[in-house]
């Protein structure tokens, strides 16, 4: 049995100011060393006896890393900006409806005021909420080393569940989501037991249309997997395709031979392998209605 | 019916301990700090069934913890309920066990000067367990080649040899079910199960014990019945009830998980005595989840029936899985007998309830007891026999329903009396056209994906266990009403508030009485030294049982008052009535008719006092005769997504019939609350265990044991309340119950809304998407 009231285990907390601090203090202690940006996965995997850290460097409190901002089309997000910001933010540019959507899916008020983006991305958990939609996004991180940084395209970097190719020693600072492209709409949408949940399964869709002509498409999955995954096998088959209700049921009906979803507390495999198809036929239908503007 | 105008019950008021509540200073057990007070944890078994063959606490002892073991704790088996008569009462429990019946039970305990100090002396406890054989199902658990929980447990004084695990069963007969179903022209038969859903309140149990000098015990518990506890750990620590004072603390809930005495209350007691420091022991959600649940049932039930309608039999076989431990089985199977027989009239009619034991967590009581359960399977049922009849739902239940001038004994067998007002037709009626119910289509006229149906479902609860001859089950409660020099009243009584609104409703009831304001009108602290017994505050009695003792205390206090006034204004009493006056915010007593014949009750209490007259007061013990049922009707319409098995609900209904409602808002509350718990039961809640380790599946956390909240319910302005125009003539003010009662139709009105949905029967609750896809995918294949 866990203990969630009584966290005995010690540790060293360290509030640290600046990123090179930060990634000397990571250099310094090795794997001893967690970092904590909003604490609402760190906290409970502390108190579930999953970490145990000799060192917490919380990095909410660097003042460089708390921004959102519109640079020359490209969105920039700081690693210690709180997800209700982003949120906020994504709620008011349409282009980011998709990112928006997962963000609200997320629905607890405190996680929301607590956690951060890239907190969710460096937790890579299978079914993290943002994930599905940022790879639809194109999203990308900035990872940054005693060597220097170095930009990840998201969809190299999960490889496996709670893995990424991000080094112990690096620090992740920044989310990057390229221009969106005029007639892309995007759309997220998620099951799960609640209404404030960790999913069930998850789907992200951004697609670019020009009257039924379906230009770039992507997709993306969550919780069916070990990593959050593109479905590229899927987005070839509605890539410069007229959509109809045949294409589309098409793709649907494909789905499931494309992911590998597991039976786990929340929900089964053989449920999860026959839902996919349908939640990604909603999401379809969502994002492609938003990039018509018919929403 | 007895129509009156009052001032304060039935009024919309700001309840008087809101302010602290949303402040966050309302005190609670765990915010409760007493100088030199140490923290306890407790040492778990992480076995569902388990012997310690040894407990070595020597480590802890050296890092300078108070530690205790079950070598340490009085050799008496206890039940931690204390409602029902003691020949009735099963005891299989000790302090800490030799042997754990389930993951979480506690071997042994130890206290430190910090919480943290405890827990890592509790990591250093060394246990040497030997794992027994365990059984997680309960028609397993009944096989003669299943591992044993027991040998042997008490019944009151008396051995009792448990065989095949059961527990105890409970068989119950009227008239001849074979000659019903012979005169029956359709004879119906089906079952169901309910899941065993976590209780959830808001706070974890916990407990404050200080040792006092003189050898006594005080004690600062979550529970809804403070003179039970003090009765219980004064028979096993042996101590005078003189000696042992408990104390009434605000709780954050219970819903019926603190009518026992919670296990942690015991072993903080043992520490504290051992320590002979004060000790503090607050649960954690984890250790909490392994403490109690709902009793999950599995109901067979067969109706025999007319062609227009007439029930002739009813039969219903009940296997309830209890857990480790029998905490109030026994009452239970008397009560389903009870929900069974009360909710449709049968001229002949079978029970037979079996509980057994499994290596799970404990049962108990858990808004309902066993209601909602069977109102579950006997709502579903009645749609079922409505469409085999071709009748519509609402005509076979109003024609079969139990009402007016009948014998209702919804609390068992020993518990019987007369319905005397009852608001069923109108609820069912009023609520027919609230929610569109003639232009319901059958299940086989809808089609697309999203499909919409109503369903309806009946259910109460009674206000309490009282009845005119005493049962099986002890009922009754203890107030004084108390008034002050100022004109102002202090009301004392050991009632518990569990959040609902129950000492508000005291408070008002007094206020009417006397006609005081009711910002005059205080509840006074309570503990067990300086109150009258009360049993328990549960079985929705606190407003019909206990605020009908605070009334008759008032009318007590009011006899005396007038007499005292009578004698001041030279006039006789009888003539004389109260008013309230708003200026000044006093009670005037006065004579009708004249201008100078009045005084303010504060003069008369003030001048009875310079008098030497003394204390105007009022002080009963009662017991309530009747047994009345507060009746509830919901309406539910749901939408089921047929490709992914989602099932929403969209729009409700929800009636009731609580005679006089004496806290209009708090009442509406209670049955938004028990829609969503109700609609949770239907399609949600349900604690998992894995029969490999015998653990919850969820590790007792809320992240993975979910509970609704306002975003999953329909939104309010699909949420139409409403009550029933009734009066109790039994009742404070005509004022029945409502808390359980709330929650026990809801089950059944999704199920049949689920029904007129898309034509599938679903039997076993929670009907969650992965289920309800697959029997969607059944039918298909099926057609």
């Amino acid at each position: 049995m866990g203990n969630t009231r009584v966290l005995t285990h010690e540790f060293e907390y360290l509030p640290t100011t600046s990123v090179p601090e930060a990634i000397q203090l990571l250099n310094e202690h090795g794997r001893n060393a967690t970092i904590m940006a909003g604490g609402t996965d760190v906290i409970p995997q502390l108190k579930y006896s999953v970490i145990a850290p000799a060192l917490l460097i919380d990095i909410s409190k660097i003042p460089d890393l708390d921004y959102i901002k519109d640079q020359e089309g490209h969105l920039k997000i700081g690693a210690s900006a709180k997800l209700r910001r982003v949120e906020q933010f994504c709620g008011q540019n349409r282009k980011y409806a998709c990112l928006y959507d997962a963000l609200f899916s997320i629905g607890k008020v405190q996680v929301m005021n607590m956690g951060t983006l890239a907190g969710n991305l460096c937790t890579a958990s299978p079914a993290a909420d943002s994930a599905p939609a940022l790879l639809v996004l194109g999203g990308r991180v900035k990872l940054v080393g005693r060597e220097g940084e170095r930009i990840v395209d998201l969809n190299d970097y999960f490889t496996g569940p709670r893995k990424t190719v991000k080094a112990h020693d690096e620090l992740m600072t920044e989310i990057i989501v390229p221009p969106v492209k005029e007639g892309m709409g995007g759309a997220f949408t998620k099951m799960a037991r609640v209404g404030s949940d960790i999913s069930k399964i998850t789907c992200a869709v951004a697609v670019e249309r020009q009257n039924e002509h379906c230009g770039e498409c992507k997709v993306a999955m969550g919780a069916v997997a070990p990593t959050p995954v593109r479905l590229t096998a899927i987005e070839k088959m509605l890539t410069n395709k007229t959509i109809d209700e045949n294409v589309l049921d098409e793709a649907k009906n494909q789905i499931a031979a494309y992911i590998q979803p597991l039976t786990d507390v929340r929900s089964t495999e053989a449920y999860r392998k026959q839902i996919a198809g349908i939640l990604f036929k909603d999401t379809f239908q969502k994002a492609w209605k938003r990039a018509g503007g018919e929403e | 019916m007895e129509k009156k105008k009052f001032s304060a019950v039935g009024k919309k008021t700001r309840r008087k301990d809101g302010y602290a509540k949303v402040t966050g200073r309302e005190l609670y057990t765990s915010d409760i700090s007493l100088p030199g007070m140490l923290h306890a944890r407790v040492v778990r078994s992480p076995y569902p069934h388990a012997r310690a063959v040894s407990v070595d606490t020597s480590q802890a002892e050296q890092m300078g913890a108070v530690c205790i073991t079950y070598d340490h704790v009085p050799q008496m088996l206890y039940n931690e309920r204390q409602v029902s008569i003691p020949e009735k009462t099963y005891r299989d429990r000790l302090v800490l066990a030799h042997k754990a019946r389930h993951v979480g039970e506690g071997v042994a305990a130890v206290a430190h000067r910090t919480e943290k100090l405890a827990e890592k002396a509790a990591e250093n406890v060394a246990v040497e367990w030997e794992q027994l054989p365990a059984v997680f199902d309960p028609y397993q658990a009944m096989q003669n080649d299943a591992p044993k929980l027991y040998d042997q447990i008490k019944l009151g004084e008396k051995d009792l040899a448990i065989e095949n695990n059961i527990a105890c069963q409970r068989e119950v007969s009227e008239g001849d079910v074979k000659k019903g179903f012979a005169e029956a022209d359709v004879v119906v038969e089906d079952a169901f199960r309910t899941g065993r859903v976590y209780h959830s309140q808001m706070e974890t149990k916990s407990v404050v014990c200080r040792p006092e000098a003189d050898g006594g015990i005080t004690v600062w518990p979550t529970t809804q019945s403070i003179h039970n506890t003090r009765q219980l750990l004064g028979r096993i620590f042996d101590i005078p009830l003189a000696k042992v004072n408990v104390h009434r603390v605000p709780i954050g809930g219970a819903f019926g998980s603190s009518i026992q005495m919670n296990t942690p209350i015991a072993i903080c007691v043992a520490l504290a005595l051992k320590a002979q420091k004060p000790v503090k022991l607050v649960l954690t959600r984890e250790e909490d989840m392994y403490d109690h649940c709902k009793y999950p049932s599995i109901i067979r039930l067969k109706y025999g029936v007319k062609k227009d309608g007439t029930i002739t039999a009813g039969e219903m076989q009940a296997v309830v899985d209890i857990g480790g431990h029998n905490i109030q089985a026994y009452p239970l199977l008397g009560c389903m007998t009870g929900w069974f027989v009360s909710l449709y009239r049968m001229p002949h009619l079978r029970f037979k309830g079996t509980a057994v034991y499994t290596n799970k967590a404990p049962a108990c009581a858990m808004q309902g007891y066993g209601n909602p359960q069977v109102t579950f399977a006997v709502e579903s049922m009645m749609d079922i026999i409505a469409e085999q009849l071709g009748m519509d739902p609402i005509d076979l239940r109003l024609k079969n329903y139990v009402g007016i001038g009948e014998t209702f004994w919804g609390q068992g067998p020993t518990v019987r009396s007369i319905i005397r007002s009852c608001g069923v037709e109108e609820m069912l009626l009023r609520g027919k056209k609230k929610i569109d119910w003639d232009y319901r289509l059958p299940p086989e006229k809808k089609t697309g994906r999203y499909r919409r149906g109503i369903g309806v479902g009946r259910g109460f609860h009674t206000s309490g266990t009282g009845a005119p001859t005493p049962g099986e089950v002890i009922d009754y409660s203890t107030a004084l009403v108390k008034i002050n020099e100022d004109g102002s009243v202090d009301v004392s009584t050991a009632l518990m508030c569990h959040g609902g609104g129950t000492l508000e409703a005291c408070a008002k009831i007094v206020a009417e009485e006397l006609s005081v304001p009711l910002e005059k009108v205080g509840i006074s602290p309570s503990d067990t030294r300086s109150t009258g017994y009360d049993v328990c505050t549960h079985a929705t009695r606190g407003v019909y049982c206990g605020g009908g003792s605070v009334h008759r205390a008032a009318i007590l206090a009011k006899e005396k008052l007038l007499d005292f006034a009578g004698r001041l204004l030279e006039v006789n009493p009888l003539a004389l009535e109260i008013y309230s006056e708003t200026g000044s915010g006093q009670g005037i007593v006065h004579l009708p008719g004249t201008l100078s014949k009045n005084i303010s009750i504060g003069e008369v209490a003030k001048t009875a006092q310079l008098k030497g007259w003394g204390t105007i007061f009022g002080m009963i013990s009662h017991r309530q005769v009747n047994c009345p049922p507060c009746f509830v009707t919901n309406f539910i319409e749901v939408e089921v997504d047929t490709l992914t098995g989602i099932i929403k609900p969209i729009r409700t209904v929800a009636a009731v019939d609580a005679g006089t409602v004496v806290n209009p808002d708090l009442a509406a509350g209670q049955l938004e609350g028990g829609l969503c718990r109700g609609i949770a039961l239907a399609l949600l809640e349900d604690t998992d265990y894995d029969p490999q380790t015998g653990q919850l599946t969820c590790g007792g956390y809320f992240t993975d044991y979910k509970v609704y909240t306002p975003v999953d319910m329909p939104d309010l302005e699909n949420v139409s309340i409403f009550s029933a125009n009734t009066h109790e003539p039994t009742g404070p003010f005509g004022a029945k119950g409502i808390g359980e009662a709330a929650n026990n139709p809801t089950a059944g009105a999704v199920a049949n809304a689920v029904y007129n949905a898309i034509g599938i029967r679903l039997k076993e609750a929670p009907f969650t998407p992965e289920k309800v896809l697959m029997a969607i995918k059944d039918r298909n294949e099926r057609v």
